[in-house]
């Protein structure tokens, strides 16, 4: 993306007729991160008692709409947070990956309660203890079940993870036919992200490469990725 | 949509037959596949509903056990065409946490915990259900004040079990506002709940013997203003869904359960009570304060969605009535019952003396003299008759511990309400058996 | 707790207090051994829990003569317990009827051996079906006769019978480490 000039800038400004500019100059990553954060859709795997306080978050008292996360998504096509709230037994762990196979990048996974982050009181003959035996996990909420501020205060956690680890690879140059792209390992912040990083390249366009892919382990103040 | 559904030569009635030969006559293509030997696909070893060699037009769809309105992690193989159901098959145990099995080996006084995990919308119907049951196995009596608060405790739970469930149901069926009026009265009864046991949700509050805090003036005063606004409040709810077109067009004849079919599958509860038979276990076999408080057990008439509906409506404001007699009776005197054969002495004893120290580590641990034989114990939780038969061989843990989940066996009856109605029914046939995955599958 | 080798249920030939003289008669063409609750006797309203012991041929008989004669409509619960040290039969099987009437209870006892069958209840009570589906999926026990007797809680190629007492609590599972 080329760099709006001065001149420019001030023509843009009188041509639009005020002195208040309607245009606001960011980055792709904030922007990106700051929708995403704000509009996460939910998809709350119920599974037991957790999903009732689950459902007490989303309702008028503790009210995660204010967080834009209301939208709770029942497909998993359609979501891109997975809430495991409740016990996960084998039976079920077939269908949670499933799930989670199902949905699409980015993606993350909050295990709210003692039973999805470690098996809980349940330590029986079909209880998985901890989800992260399946899946991935992005935040454990402690608790039996968690009281919603928790739960909230951890949705605020991942807006902010997000807001870290919202990572754009704005190359490249066009690849050559042929070639793979190149895929980074990368952990982030001691977890692995889920899947390869998102390349906003079409075929034909040139972007300018923005430097290495930023992250926390490389010491990059949080100030300077917003 | 009004009165039962049109019947094709397919489809099998709503009414249903009710006996077993017909549940199962039209279609001979359930096939439950018998256990697969291992290497062979392991995935989805389950239960399957092949269609047949010809088809036709169904097609086999799978609901749940992820569904926003299977109320649980239910799974339901249906057999349809087109929109019509024509089979199906419930599938539960997506939540089977071997509850029984840590009854035998934690023991009477540690397993109080999992029993608020059983029917997770009402913890507090369980705790006392499971605690009336230990000291039937003890054979002690917990004292007065704490009948009574348990009491009150249960009906409390009773009355924010409906409101879920109804809100639920409402939700499903498309009435969106219902559930945010009714949560927002489960908040209020969780300020309760949190002030009088600790926890707002999970509470952990009966022992065996009595409850573990008393529940002081102020609480009492407070409930009882609360269960006096709730006659205008349920007003409120019922103005937005008993009279209201859709709700009953949806709802009337809907999946009529008969006063046979009923009592052949054990439905208990709200259920069995929309259908026409009074039975309670409140009224019927009193237990706790129930037979000092007055109040009336609803009954349908017809025994479709729109009586069980109703009945749960009737039921909120009967307990509401229930709380506020047993507020005016309530009666002074200990909350635990003095038997320290098996009653753990007072909180204050344990943390600062050591014979209470060392009693209460006992009893945990296992030197607990139960006597042996075999009990039943079953209350009127909100889905219906629940409780336990227990079978004692001494010692603190029992030798077998069953719980009786009325969701379990009210969900039986899916297999016959709900073929020959159409997939947007189901949703509001689960609605009103208003079952919880947490108790079926313990 | 001493190794258990015989339940703790004493039996009988002599009907106890609490049982109605209707289920007497409807079950005096049967071989049953009756046991009140050892510890006890008179507690809890329930005149003692009164208990009977048939055998396996018996079994829906029984139960059959208690819901048509002594009206005993509603089948509360269907379960097993397990003495795995008892020979030569290991399980117990019980099943609790109620008259809606007059809320008299049974409770209804059998024998049976690891590998053995009982026979099956659906033809009385619709409920019997995912009792006795429970029943086999924890235990182990066969009823003869149900339409589709196949696992409930457990998966279908689940290996193993849960309940039993000596099914160790975490399971076989070979996920665990």
């Amino acid at each position: 993306m080329s760099e709006v000039t001065q001149t420019e800038m001030s023509d843009l400004m009188e041509a639009s007729g005020s002195s208040e500019c309607s245009i606001l100059l960011s980055t792709v990553r904030a922007v990106s991160s700051w929708s995403r954060k704000n509009s996460m859709w939910p998809l709350p795997l119920g599974l037991s008692c957790c999903g009732i306080e689950f459902m007490a978050t989303a309702m008028s008292r503790y009210d995660m709409a204010r967080f834009g996360m209301e939208v709770a998504r029942f497909s998993p096509r359609q979501a891109d947070l997975l809430l495991v709230a409740g016990t996960l037994t084998y039976k079920m762990a077939q269908v949670m990956t499933r799930l989670y196979d199902q949905m699409a990048e980015p993606k993350w996974v909050i295990s709210m309660g003692a039973c999805a982050s470690s098996g809980g009181m349940y330590r029986s003959y079909s209880v998985v203890q901890g989800i992260d035996e399946f899946v991935p996990v992005d935040f454990y909420i402690s608790g039996c079940p968690p009281r919603p501020d928790s739960v909230l205060n951890v949705l605020m956690k991942l807006q902010d993870k997000i807001d870290r680890d919202n990572t754009y690879n704005l190359t490249l140059e066009t690849p050559e036919p042929g070639a793979a792209a190149p895929l980074e390992e990368q952990t982030v912040l001691g977890g692995r992200r889920h899947g390869p990083p998102i390349a906003l390249a079409t075929a034909g366009e040139r972007f300018v490469k923005p430097g290495p892919q930023r992250s926390m382990a490389r010491g990059v103040k949080p100030e300077e990725t917003r | 949509m009004v009165g039962p559904c049109v019947v094709t030569s397919r489809c099998r009635a709503t009414t249903g037959s009710g006996t077993k030969g017909a549940a199962m006559s039209d279609h001979e293509t359930i096939v439950a596949k018998p256990p697969l030997p291992t290497g062979e696909n392991p995935e989805f070893a389950d239960i399957r509903l092949d269609a047949g060699d010809d088809p036709g037009e169904r097609m086999v769809l799978n609901m749940g056990p992820q569904h926003p309105s299977t109320h649980g992690v239910l799974r339901i193989l249906l057999e349809i065409d087109g929109e019509r159901v024509v089979t199906a098959v419930p599938d539960v145990g997506y939540l089977h946490r071997g509850k029984e099995k840590i009854g035998e080996s934690l023991g009477y006084h540690r397993y109080i915990p999992y029993t608020d995990r059983l029917d997770y919308l009402a913890p507090l119907a369980n705790n006392c259900s499971a605690t009336w049951a230990f000291e039937k196995v003890c054979g002690i009596q917990a004292p007065e004040r704490a009948e009574a608060i348990r009491t009150i405790g249960c009906e409390l739970a009773r009355i924010s079990a409906h409101l879920l469930g109804l809100g639920a149901y409402a939700m499903d069926v498309g009435a969106m506002t219902v559930f945010l009026y009714t949560f927002s009265e489960r908040e209020t009864l969780y300020n309760f709940f949190e002030y009088l046991t600790g926890a707002r949700f999970t509470t952990t509050y009966t022992r065996i013997g009595g409850v573990s805090r008393d529940a002081e003036e102020g609480w009492l005063k407070d409930v009882r203003a609360f269960a006096e606004t709730l006659h205008a409040k349920a007003d409120t709810w019922e103005n937005l869904l008993t009279n209201n077109r859709i709700w009953r067009i949806r709802n009337e004849g809907v999946a009529v359960i008969t006063r046979e079919m009923a009592l052949s599958y054990g439905l208990t509860g709200p259920v069995l009570r929309a259908s026409g038979v009074p039975y309670d276990v409140r009224k019927d076999r009193p237990y706790g304060f129930y037979d000092r408080v007055d109040f009336e057990v609803p009954v349908g008439r017809h025994g479709d969605c729109y009586d069980r509906y109703l009945v749960r409506m009737a039921e909120i404001r009967q307990s509401a009535r229930i709380v506020t007699q047993v507020i005016d009776q309530m009666p002074d005197g200990p909350i635990l019952a003095d038997e320290p054969k098996f009653v753990l002495p007072d909180k204050q004893g344990v943390m600062t003396g050591m014979e209470q120290l060392i009693h209460q580590f006992m009893l945990i641990t296992g030197e607990m003299d139960t006597p042996k034989g075999e009990v039943h114990s079953h209350t009127e939780l909100p889905k219906g008759e629940g409780g336990y038969i227990i079978r004692s061989e001494g010692g603190a843990a029992p030798w077998r511990l069953k719980y009786r989940a009325p969701s379990f066996v009210n969900l039986q009856i899916l297999k016959d309400i709900i073929p020959g109605n159409m997939i947007a029914d189901i949703v509001a046939i689960l609605g009103s058996i208003d079952f919880v995955m947490g108790e079926c599958d313990k | 707790m001493d190794r258990v080798t015989q339940s703790c249920m004493v039996y009988t030939d002599e009907a106890p207090e609490g049982v109605s003289d209707a289920v007497k008669t409807a079950l005096k063409p049967f071989e049953v051994k009756w046991s009140v609750h050892p510890e006890h006797p008179t507690f809890g309203g329930h005149g003692g829990w009164p208990g009977c012991l048939v055998s396996n041929e018996d079994w829906p008989k029984v139960f059959a003569a208690l819901k048509d004669e002594a009206n005993f409509e509603y089948l509360v619960d269907h379960t097993a317990v397990d003495y795995p040290d008892r020979k030569p039969e290991r399980f117990t099987v019980l099943g609790l009827a109620q008259n809606l009437e007059t809320q008299e209870r049974l409770m209804v006892r059998t024998r049976v051996a690891e590998g053995g069958a009982v026979p099956t209840l659906t033809h009385l009570w619709m409920s019997a079906d995912w009792a006795e589906r429970e029943t086999f999926d924890m235990f182990g026990i066969r009823f003869a006769g149900h339409p589709e007797l196949t696992r409930i809680y457990m998966p279908q190629d689940f290996d193993g019978w849960p309940l039993r007492r000596d099914f160790p609590m975490q399971g076989h599972n070979r996920f665990r480490d």
